[in-house]
C-alpha cells in the first residue's frame, strides 16, 4: 500500500486514482474532525469537501520530505477555525433556552444507554458552540484528535507552555459550561 | 504570552486587578521568563517577592543557566501557589485540568486538596472533569460513504464518467473498439457458448414446426384458398408452407454435407491422409471452378514417397 506522501506525489502528477485513494484514506477523519468544530452532520460534510478542495489545489504546495499528515491536519483544522468563527459571528447560541438543546421526544426511543449516549452527547455539543474558538479549538485538537502538546505547539508555532495552560484553561471552562447545562434538566427532574 | 503583552499589563497584575484566564497566563509567563521575572521585582508597584537573585542563587547581573532557569521557576511557582491556595478555585481548576495529561506538582497537591476539602463548587468541577471523557466517548467518529467520495471528486477532477460517456469514448478510438470488440465476443463465447442450442437441436426445432404447418395446411375445415384434399389448386398456405419446408429441407442437407466435409477433412488432417484431403478439397472447389487444373495441383505424392523410403528428387518438389 502507498504511503500519504507517494500517493500526494502521484497527484502533483494529476493521477485521478491516487487522488482518490487519498480522499477515501482520510475523508473519515476530516469529517470527524469538521463534526467536531461544526456539531452538524451537513455541516460538517460541506466543511469537510471544502477542506479536501482546499487540499487539492494547495497540492502543488507541498514540499517532499514533509510529514504530509501534519501538513494535512493543519490545514484541515485552519479551516474549520475558520469556519467556527464566522458561524460565531452569526449565531446565538448563548441565547438559545437549553431545553432546546434535548430532544424530549427522543425520551421513548431507544434503550436507556443509548438514550444517555444522546444526552450526553448534545449537552457536549451545546458546551462546545459556547467555547471560545481558542478554547474549542484546544478541547477538539487535543482532547478529541488525541494530538500531543508538541504536535499542537508545532502546528501553532507556540510554546509547549501555552498549549499546556491553553488545554487547561479550555477544560475548566468546558467543565463550568457543561455544569450550567446540567443544572436545569437536574432541577427539572426534581 | 509574549513579554510585550506581559509589560502592558504588568500593572493590572501586580495591583491584583486581574482576573482569569489573564492572569494565569501572566503567572505562567513570569515563571518562565527571567527578563519579565526581573522586571516584575524591579517595579515599583511590586510586592517582596522571592525571585532568584533574592534567593541568592544568582548574583545581580549575572546571566542565569538553563537549569538555574528552570529552579528559579520553580520557587517562583512555589511562592505563587503558597499565596493563591485555598482561595483562588480558578487556579484549583486549572491545576485539576492539568492533572488530566500528568500528575501535578507535587507542591501543587497538598494545596488543591485541602481547597477541595472547603469548595463544594470546586469538589462539582473536579467531577466534572473526571466525566469529560465520557463526555467524549458520547461523540460519533464519522466514516465516509462512496457518496461524499463521488461528491469531492466532482468538484476536484470532475464527475466519474458514466457508461454511455465511456462507450462514447471507446467509440471514438478504433484501436480501442476493436481491442473492446473482441473482448466482448471473448466473454460471449465463454459465457454463453455453453448454453447456446446446438445446430442439430435447432435444425430439428425448425424442421418439426415446418412440417407441423406443413400438415395442418391440408387440413380439410380450412375456408380460404383451394382446398389441398380436393385435388385442385394447392392452397397458399400449403405453398408457402411446402416451400418453406423444401428451403429448409435444402439448408439443413447443405449444413449437413458442410458438417459431414468438416468432419472428414478433420479426420484426414488428424490421420494425415493427404490425398484425401486434396480429394476432399476438390470435391469443394471444382464446382466453383477454383480448383486448379491437374497439371497446377500441388503434388503431394513426393512427401509421402519420401516416407515410404522413395527419392524425392524423382518427382517435382513438395513445398
Amino acid at each position: 500500500m502507498k504511503t500519504d506522501e507517494e500517493l500526494l506525489t502521484l497527484c502533483q502528477k494529476r493521477d485521478s486514482h491516487a487522488w482518490e485513494s487519498l480522499v477515501r484514506r482520510h475523508q473519515g477523519r476530516v469529517l470527524t474532525l469538521a463534526y467536531q468544530f461544526t456539531g452538524d452532520n451537513q455541516t460538517a460534510e460541506d466543511l469537510a469537501q471544502d477542506v479536501f478542495v482546499r487540499l487539492y489545489e494547495s497540492i502543488d504546495m507541498f514540499e517532499p520530505g514533509r510529514k504530509f499528515q501534519a501538513w494535512f491536519t493543519s490545514l484541515a483544522r485552519n479551516m474549520c477555525i475558520d469556519h467556527y468563527r464566522k458561524r460565531r459571528k452569526d449565531r446565538q447560541i448563548v441565547s438559545k433556552p437549553v431545553e432546546e438543546f434535548y430532544d424530549l421526544e427522543s425520551t421513548t426511543e431507544g434503550s436507556d444507554a443509548r438514550l444517555e449516549r444522546r444526552e450526553l452527547k448534545q449537552r457536549l455539543l451545546a458546551a462546545l458552540d459556547s467555547l471560545g474558538t481558542i478554547n474549542r479549538d484546544a478541547i477538539v485538537m487535543k482532547d478529541l484528535q488525541g494530538l500531543s502538546h508538541e504536535e499542537m505547539a508545532t502546528m501553532e508555532g507556540v510554546p509547549i507552555g501555552t498549549i499546556k495552560s491553553r488545554v487547561s484553561r479550555a477544560r475548566a471552562e468546558l467543565a463550568r459550561v457543561l455544569i450550567r447545562l446540567e443544572r436545569p434538566q437536574m432541577e427539572a427532574q426534581v | 504570552m509574549i513579554c510585550r503583552d506581559f509589560t502592558r499589563s504588568l500593572l493590572a497584575y501586580l495591583q491584583g486587578e486581574m482576573a482569569e484566564p489573564k492572569f494565569g497566563e501572566m503567572v505562567e509567563h513570569e515563571a518562565t521568563c527571567p527578563a519579565c521575572r526581573r522586571l516584575v521585582a524591579e517595579h515599583p508597584a511590586s510586592e517582596p517577592r522571592l525571585n532568584a537573585e533574592e534567593t541568592g542563587s544568582v548574583s545581580p547581573g549575572q546571566t542565569e543557566s538553563a537549569e538555574e532557569v528552570a529552579q528559579g521557576a520553580k520557587e517562583f511557582l512555589t511562592s505563587v501557589i503558597a499565596r493563591t491556595s485555598g482561595s483562588d478555585c480558578d487556579w484549583v481548576s486549572l491545576r485539576m485540568a492539568e492533572a488530566m495529561d500528568e500528575p501535578l506538582v507535587k507542591e501543587s497537591v497538598r494545596p488543591v486538596r485541602e481547597h477541595l476539602e472547603d469548595c463544594p463548587s470546586c469538589r462539582r468541577l473536579r467531577d466534572q472533569l473526571n466525566a469529560l471523557p465520557e463526555y467524549y466517548d458520547a461523540l460519533p467518529l464519522l466514516k465516509g460513504s462512496q457518496r461524499f467520495t463521488e461528491a469531492v471528486l466532482a468538484r476536484t477532477v470532475g464527475p466519474r464518467p458514466n457508461f454511455l460517456e465511456v462507450v462514447r469514448a471507446i467509440w471514438r478510438s478504433p484501436g480501442t473498439l476493436w481491442e473492446s470488440a473482441v473482448a466482448c465476443a471473448l466473454v460471449v463465447a465463454v459465457v454463453f457458448g455453453s448454453v447456446l442450442p446446438s445446430f442439430d437441436s435447432v435444425s430439428d426445432s425448425v424442421s418439426d414446426s415446418v412440417r407441423e404447418v406443413a400438415q395442418s395446411a391440408q387440413v380439410p375445415t380450412m375456408r380460404w384458398g383451394t382446398l389441398a384434399s380436393s385435388g385442385e389448386r394447392p392452397s397458399l398456405l400449403r405453398r408457402w408452407s411446402t416451400g418453406a419446408a423444401n428451403a429448409w429441407s435444402g439448408i439443413e442437407t447443405k449444413a449437413t454435407t458442410v458438417s459431414e466435409w468438416s468432419a472428414r477433412t478433420s479426420e484426414d488432417i488428424r490421420t494425415r491422409d493427404y490425398p484425401g484431403l486434396l480429394e476432399d478439397i476438390r470435391v469443394v472447389l471444382e464446382p466453383l471452378g477454383l480448383y486448379p487444373d491437374s497439371d497446377q495441383k500441388p503434388d503431394l505424392e513426393p512427401e509421402a514417397e519420401a516416407e515410404s523410403g522413395v527419392d524425392s528428387d524423382s518427382g517435382p518438389a513438395a513445398h
